[in-house]
């Protein structure tokens, strides 16, 4: 049927492509900017994608392993219990139960609250200047303030980010779910492990690679204290040294836009493969998402 | 000694009193049908009995043991008391073989091979040995209800609870539950049905229970309730349902 021919993910990308090849090369012929200046020094920028593609994934990892107990936290806020004039006392949270659950909470929620609701920009300064005034010469395995200064950053801000995707996934897991993992008998922590975790994990992973995109993206404000990435790259070489600065914003949007095509078109390709039925949203192949 | 005796149980949502005093015994081999009206709290019943839902006086008493009590793990009294809910509850996440060695491994503590013979059994034994790597989504209705079913058996419970177990289904699926339900009466399980299937009740059941505003009204054979209410309010709902 037509309808299948042009909802094929394959037609969808290609015709993308090619549109914004053809896009690139019109407007290179137009003479907004030039294309035989940007061919010959695209590879320059091959070593500054390396840095942000490993600084984006390292923080989003550790950020992961971060996140995972402030979601959970988040997810399974301490009670608070009621009382009813008519209803027999009903037994509350012991009190260690709740001396422990409540600062949790509340430490959680205000570290997203903060990191959400402030600038990158801030964060990086803020974490910027406490590195350098803890460890002026700090140099670590070969790499230097910077780079250290930018990977706390970016961790902590993802954190954040991926704390609240996590508790949103474990909450979404129906109650029917855990009912029926009570009813056979398991704790609140086998049924964490075996069932809201799983099925969480999978109803998150959209918004996960939503987040790496993100903090993909985000990690360009890093030029602003000197890590040598991709925005710093074309922002100090491209626009600056050689005075290209049409060039050099293209040929950055050229590097994020392959890179996190690419990722997400694997995304899509693994959670097909991996798809459990009946299980999820589908990240949708095609020209409707990318 | 009944298998499970509930004693003056009561239970309130906010102000609203859902159970009332409810007393109800369950011999051994026994297959009791509760009915009733919708809202009369015969859910709330179940997942108190199996303590879902913590009940908030009065007792259940399993094999003469008070089971809702602090030092008796929830969890435990609900290894002993199978659950199988209306619409299925199946792991969506994994096959129904997974569904079933899921309980076995992590709290009956069967290593792998045993879980799986154990669960391949109980699969066997609703007729689903075919359909072991298939997921809940790719089941019908009635095939959900019956993994729900060997889920719950391969616990080996004393007693079994089913609430409402042939509501959410589609009518051509109503039976081949219903034949796995009587097959398990008749192998001697001990069973507590919400339903308002007339012939299972009148087949199967050797009692019946009409629970009504959080109350158990009246109980009898299925002639006795069925044919001859001594209760106007069972008259009424069983007129309704016999119609």
């Amino acid at each position: 049927m037509g309808a299948t021919v042009l909802r094929s993910p394959a037609v969808g990308i290609g015709a993308g492509v090619a549109i914004s090849v053809l896009l690139f090369f019109a407007l290179g012929e137009l003479g907004f900017y030039s294309l035989p200046f940007i061919l010959q020094y695209l590879p320059t920028g091959v070593g500054p994608a390396e840095a942000s593609l490993e600084l984006t994934t390292l923080s989003f990892l550790i950020g992961f392993g971060l996140a995972l107990p402030l979601g959970v936290i988040r997810a399974y806020p301490p009670r608070i219990v009621r009382k009813h004039p008519n209803v027999p006392h009903r037994a509350a949270d012991s009190l260690p139960k709740k001396l422990l659950a409540w600062p949790l909470y509340g430490f959680a929620t205000a570290y997203v609250a903060v990191i959400r609701g402030t600038p990158f920009l801030v964060q990086v300064f803020l974490v910027y200047y406490a590195v350098i005034f803890a460890y002026p010469r700090l140099m670590l395995f070969g790499l230097s303030a910077p780079f250290w200064a930018g990977l706390l950053a970016l961790t902590i801000n993802t954190t954040g980010y991926q704390a609240e995707a996590l508790r949103g996934g474990f909450q979404s897991v129906e109650g029917s779910q855990i009912e029926a993992a009570r009813a056979i008998g398991m704790t609140k922590f086998q049924t964490f492990w075996s069932v809201t975790f799983p099925q969480g994990i999978r109803l998150v992973t959209l918004p996960l690679t939503n987040e790496w995109i993100s903090n993909f993206k985000t990690s360009a404000i890093l030029s602003y204290i000197a890590f040598a990435e991709l925005f710093f790259w074309s922002r100090t070489y491209i626009a600056y040294q050689l005075a290209r600065p049409i060039e050099a914003f293209v040929m950055i949007a050229i590097f994020y836009l392959v890179i996190n095509v690419t990722l997400s078109r694997v995304v899509c390709y693994v959670e097909a493969r991996r798809r459990i039925p009946g299980l999820g949203t589908q990240i949708m192949p095609g020209p409707h998402r990318v | 000694m009944s298998t499970l005796s509930i004693r003056a149980v009561e239970k309130w949502y906010g102000a609203l009193h859902v159970l009332r005093g409810v007393d109800l015994d369950v011999e051994k081999s026994q297959t009791v049908c509760i009915i009733g009206p919708s809202g009369s709290g015969k859910s709330t019943l179940l997942r108190c009995t199996n303590l879902l839902v913590a009940p908030d006086g009065g007792e259940i008493l399993l094999d003469g043991v008070r089971v809702n009590s602090p030092s008796i793990r929830p969890e435990w009294v609900r290894q002993q008391i199978g659950m199988v809910f209306q619409s299925f509850h199946l792991f969506t996440h994994l096959t129904a073989l997974r569904n079933v060695t899921l309980g076995l491994v992590r709290v009956k503590k069967l290593d792998r091979t045993a879980a799986e013979a154990k669960a391949l059994q109980e699969l066997e034994r609703v007729g689903l040995g075919a359909k072991l790597h298939a997921y809940p989504a790719q089941l019908s209705g009635g095939q959900q209800q019956r993994v729900a079913i060997a889920r719950a058996l391969a616990m080996d419970p004393k007693i079994l609870l089913f609430d409402e177990p042939t509501s959410a289904l589609d009518p051509e699926y109503i039976r081949e539950v219903l034949d796995v339900m009587a097959q398990l009466a008749k192998d001697g399980m001990t069973m507590v049905v919400v339903s308002h299937e007339m012939s299972f009740a009148r087949e199967v059941a050797d009692r019946i229970v009409f629970f009504d505003q959080g109350q158990v009204v009246e109980q009898g054979t299925p002639e006795e309730i069925f044919d001859r209410p001594g209760h106007d309010r069972t008259k009424a709902f069983v007129g309704k349902i016999l119609r």
